[in-house]
C-alpha cells in the first residue's frame, strides 16, 4: 500500500449467527455449531448449511432491485455505515461488492417459472437478476454518490473488493469507501457444490481428519475504509488498520488448488510485503479454511511454509462458506479478533489432520498482545487468491 | 486515476472479425485450436473461447513476451450464459440432484480469467468485475486503480458476453414471448474485446484512455462535475456518443447540454461494432485501429450509474 495507511472505521455482517456484529462476536465466543437443513431451498438430496435467519435480509423501498443475495448485502452495510457514523465519520463515497451470485435466486425465480409454463410478464436481469443487482441496490438505498464496482471472482470477491476499495483510498480517488460483499443461499451454489462431491449431510470441519467438505451458508460482511492520516487528525480512533493485501492465480486447475498450495502462498507472501510484515509479526490466521480435503490441505501447506506454527483458525465452522461473502465476513471477523484481543478457536475441530501441518487455535481461543496483526485468507474457483492483512488499532497511533 | 496507454488490442467479435448480423448474433467461428490443443480447450465455454481467442491476439499485438506476470482484469455482464442456464434446467428437472459437473467451473463469472490464467501459465493478480452493461468501462478504471497502486505497470484487460439464440426460442416456446421480444430488440451480438494497457507507451500509436463508473444523477450539475473530477475535456472533433442501455435515453438530452452539441444515441453501429457489454471496448478498439476521428468520448446510462470511456489517440 505503499506510505497511505488505511483504516477500518466501521463494521458490519449478517450470516446464520445473526443479523449484526454483535451476533457474529457472541457466536464467535460460544463456538457451538448449529447448521441445520435448510427452509428456503427444496432439492432431492441431504445436506446441512447455515441458513440466515430472516432478520438477516434487510427490508427496503427499492423492490424493483430486490434480491435476497441484496438485501443481505444491505443489511450487513447499513450497520457498517452506522456504526461507522456513530464514529463521526462521513458517508461513504464509493461501493465495491463482491459476490459470486448477485441477482442469481431471482434468475433461478424466473427461469423455473418459465420452465412451469408460467413465465413473468416482465423480468428486468439487469435491475434484480445481473451480479451488479446487489450492489446497485445498496448503493440506491445508502444514497452512495461516486465510483461503484462489483467483483465476482467467486470465493474471493469480497476479499478483493476490499483490496480494490483500498486501493480506491490509497490512490485518492474517495475518502471513504464501503466495501465487502455477500451471498445468499441459492438453488444454483446448492446443487453445484453437491454434484461436486464438496458439500453433504455433515457438518463441516476445517482441517479436520477425515472432513466431510464444507457447509455452505448465507453471509455477508463489510469494512468502512478511509485515510489512517484523516482519521487520527480528526481526532478519531480507528477499528483496526488495514495493512497490506496479496492476490495471486494458481494457474492450475479451475476447480482445485496445486496439492502444495503454491498459488496460496503467493498471495500470502505478496500480502506481508505489502503490509511491510514478517511472517513473524503475525499473531494468528483466519484460514479459508473450507473444511473440504483439497482446499485445507492446500492452503495448511502454504501456511507451514509461509509462518511456520502461526495458530491457525476457521470461522467457517460456525457461520458456514459464504461464498463471495467469506472474505467480507471473515475480514469482519478478524477486525472483531483485534479489537477483543483474543483469537477464536477453531470451531468444530481442535486436532488437525495428519495432512494440513497447522497449529489450530484450541477450545477457548488465545489471547493476543497490544498491536497484534492478523491475516485473513480467501480463496477461489478459477485459482483466484487473495490475502488481507489487519493489524490492531493501536497501530494506528504509532 | 491514470491515463493508460494501449499498447494492443485483440478482438473476437462482430464488425472485426465476423460481419454483423441483425438481431441477437452469434460468431460463425471460434478459432479456439489456433491458440490453445483442443485438449487444453475442451471444458471451455463459449465465452471463454471467445474472451482467450482475443487475449491472445491482444498480447501478441502489444509484443509482450512474458504474459505469465501479466495482471488479468475481465469484464463480462451475463457470464457463460449457456452454463449457467444449463445448471438452471437441470436443476428444475431434477430438483438439484442431478447437473453436469462440467458446467459447474464454467457458471462463475471469473471462469475465463481462470481458464486464461491456466494457459498462459498466469500467476498474477485477477480480477473479474461484472457492472451490467458498463463493465467494460468498469475493467478499465479498476485497470487504472491497479497502475497507480503498483499492482502492475501492465495490465491485460479483458471484456465479452455471449449471445444464446437457442435461449430466445425456448422463451417462446415456453409462451415467454414479451422476455423474448425484450432480449431480441437488445440487438445482442456476442463478442470479446482484449486489450493491454499501460502506464508506459506514449509512442504507441493506439491511443491512450481513461475510464470511470460512477453513481450519479443524470443531470447537467453531475455530469459536469464527473467530468470535472476525470479532467475531461471533449475536443471539437471528438466523437460522442451514448450507448443504448437502461438509462441512456434520459442520458443523451443531459450529456447534449453539458456538451453543448448533439449527442448520438447508439446500439450498434453501422459497422456492427460491438456487443452489448464489450460495446464500449469494441468502440474503442476500431477508434484505434483508425476508423474514428481521434477522439472518441463514450457514455453509458445503467440504472443509477453514468459510465465514460474517454479516448484520445495522442495525449
Amino acid at each position: 500500500l505503499g506510505k497511505v495507511r488505511i483504516a477500518v472505521t466501521g463494521i458490519g455482517a449478517a450470516s446464520h449467527l445473526g443479523p449484526d456484529t454483535e451476533a457474529l462476536l457472541a457466536g464467535l465466543k460460544r463456538s457451538e455449531q448449529t447448521f441445520g437443513p435448510g427452509t428456503r431451498h427444496d432439492v432431492d438430496f441431504d445436506i446441512v448449511v447455515a441458513e440466515a435467519d430472516e432478520d438477516c435480509f434487510a427490508p427496503h423501498s427499492h423492490p424493483e432491485l430486490d434480491s435476497p443475495t441484496g438485501s443481505l448485502c444491505l443489511k450487513a452495510a447499513r450497520e457498517c455505515v452506522r456504526h461507522s457514523a456513530e464514529q463521526c465519520a462521513g458517508a461513504p463515497e464509493g461501493l465495491v461488492l463482491g459476490t459470486s451470485t448477485g441477482g442469481q435466486s431471482q434468475n433461478e425465480r424466473t427461469v423455473f417459472s418459465i420452465l412451469e409454463g408460467n413465465p413473468p410478464s416482465e423480468f428486468s436481469y439487469r435491475r434484480r437478476g445481473c451480479m451488479a443487482a446487489p450492489t446497485r441496490l445498496v448503493a440506491r438505498d445508502l444514497d452512495i454518490a461516486g465510483p461503484v464496482q462489483t467483483i465476482s471472482t467467486a470465493c474471493t470477491s469480497s476479499a478483493n473488493a476490499i483490496a480494490l476499495g483500498a486501493a480506491w483510498i490509497a490512490e485518492g480517488r474517495v475518502s471513504r469507501v464501503l466495501a465487502g460483499g455477500g451471498d445468499a443461499l441459492c438453488y444454483t451454489t446448492i446443487s453445484s457444490f453437491h454434484i461436486l462431491e464438496l458439500t453433504g449431510p455433515k457438518f463441516c470441519t476445517p482441517f479436520g481428519q477425515d472432513r466431510p467438505g464444507l457447509t455452505l451458508g448465507d453471509g455477508a460482511g463489510f469494512l468502512m475504509l478511509e485515510r489512517m492520516e484523516e482519521v487520527l487528525g480528526s481526532g478519531r480512533a480507528p477499528l483496526a488498520e488495514l495493512m497490506g493485501y496479496g492476490m495471486s492465480s494458481d494457474a492450475h486447475h479451475m476447480t482445485a488448488p496445486p496439492e502444495d498450495g503454491a498459488g496460496a502462498e503467493a498471495a500470502m507472501r505478496r500480502a506481508l510485503e505489502s503490509a511491510g510484515a514478517t511472517p513473524d509479526d503475525i499473531a494468528f490466521i483466519n484460514a479459508h479454511g473450507t473444511g473440504t480435503p483439497l482446499n485445507d490441505a492446500a492452503e495448511a501447506n502454504a501456511i507451514a511454509r509461509v509462518f511456520g506454527k502461526t495458530p491457525v483458525m476457521s470461522c467457517k465452522g460456525l457461520v458456514g462458506h459464504t461464498l463471495g461473502g467469506a472474505g467480507g465476513i471473515e475480514a469482519v471477523a478478524t477486525v472483531l479478533s483485534l479489537l477483543e484481543r483474543r483469537a477464536f478457536e477453531n470451531a468444530g475441530v481442535s486436532q488437525p489432520a495428519d495432512d494440513c501441518p497447522v497449529t489450530l487455535i484450541e477450545p477457548g481461543g488465545m489471547l493476543l498482545k497490544e498491536g497484534a496483526v492478523a491475516v485473513s485468507t480467501s480463496f477461489a474457483f478459477g485459482g483466484n487468491n487473495c490475502v488481507l492483512v489487519f493489524g490492531a488499532r493501536e497501530r494506528g497511533t504509532r | 486515476m491514470k491515463r493508460l496507454y494501449i499498447l494492443g488490442i485483440g478482438t473476437m467479435a462482430t464488425g472485426h472479425d465476423e460481419p454483423f448480423s441483425e438481431g441477437l448474433g452469434m460468431l460463425e467461428k471460434l478459432p479456439i485450436n489456433e491458440h490453445v490443443s483442443p485438449k487444453q480447450s475442451r471444458r471451455f465455454g463459449r465465452l471463454t473461447k471467445m474472451i482467450y481467442i482475443a487475449a491472445k491476439r491482444a498480447i501478441e499485438s502489444a509484443g509482450v513476451s512474458d504474459s505469465t506476470s501479466l495482471p488479468i482484469i475481465n469484464a463480462t455482464c451475463i457470464g457463460e450464459t449457456r452454463a449457467g442456464l444449463g445448471i438452471l434446467e437441470q436443476i428444475h428437472q431434477t430438483r438439484g440432484k442431478t447437473i453436469s459437473p462440467a458446467l459447474v467451473p464454467n457458471s462463475v463469472h471469473n471462469s475465463p480469467a481462470g481458464y486464461l490464467s491456466i494457459g498462459l501459465e498466469n500467476r498474477a493478480p485477477s480480477i473479474t468485475v461484472s457492472q451490467g452493461w458498463v463493465s467494460s468501462e468498469a475493467a478499465v478504471a479498476a485497470a487504472s486503480d491497479w497502475v497507480d497502486t503498483g499492482v502492475s505497470d501492465t495490465v491485460l484487460v479483458l471484456s465479452g458476453d455471449e449471445a444464446d439464440p437457442a435461449w430466445v426460442a425456448k422463451l417462446r416456446d415456453f409462451g415467454a414471448s414479451s422476455l423474448a421480444a425484450v432480449l431480441e430488440k437488445e440487438a445482442f451480438q456476442e463478442g470479446a474485446v482484449a486489450m493491454v494497457l499501460s502506464a508506459s507507451g506514449g509512442d504507441s500509436d493506439l491511443g491512450s484512455v481513461v475510464a470511470g463508473v460512477e453513481r450519479r444523477n443524470f443531470d447537467p450539475r453531475s455530469l459536469s462535475d464527473l467530468f470535472n473530477k476525470y479532467r475531461i475535456e471533449a475536443g471539437e472533433n471528438a466523437e460522442v456518443r451514448v450507448r443504448r442501455s437502461a438509462g441512456a435515453d434520459r442520458l443523451r438530452p443531459v450529456l447534449a447540454e453539458v456538451l453543448h452539441r448533439p449527442v448520438e444515441s447508439i446500439l450498434v453501429d453501422g459497422q456492427g461494432r460491438g456487443t452489448a457489454q464489450a460495446y464500449a471496448l469494441n468502440a474503442l478498439a476500431s477508434a484505434a485501429r483508425g476508423t474514428a476521428p481521434d477522439e472518441l468520448l463514450l457514455v453509458g446510462g445503467e440504472i443509477d450509474d453514468v459510465a465514460f470511456l474517454h479516448w484520445v489517440r495522442n495525449r
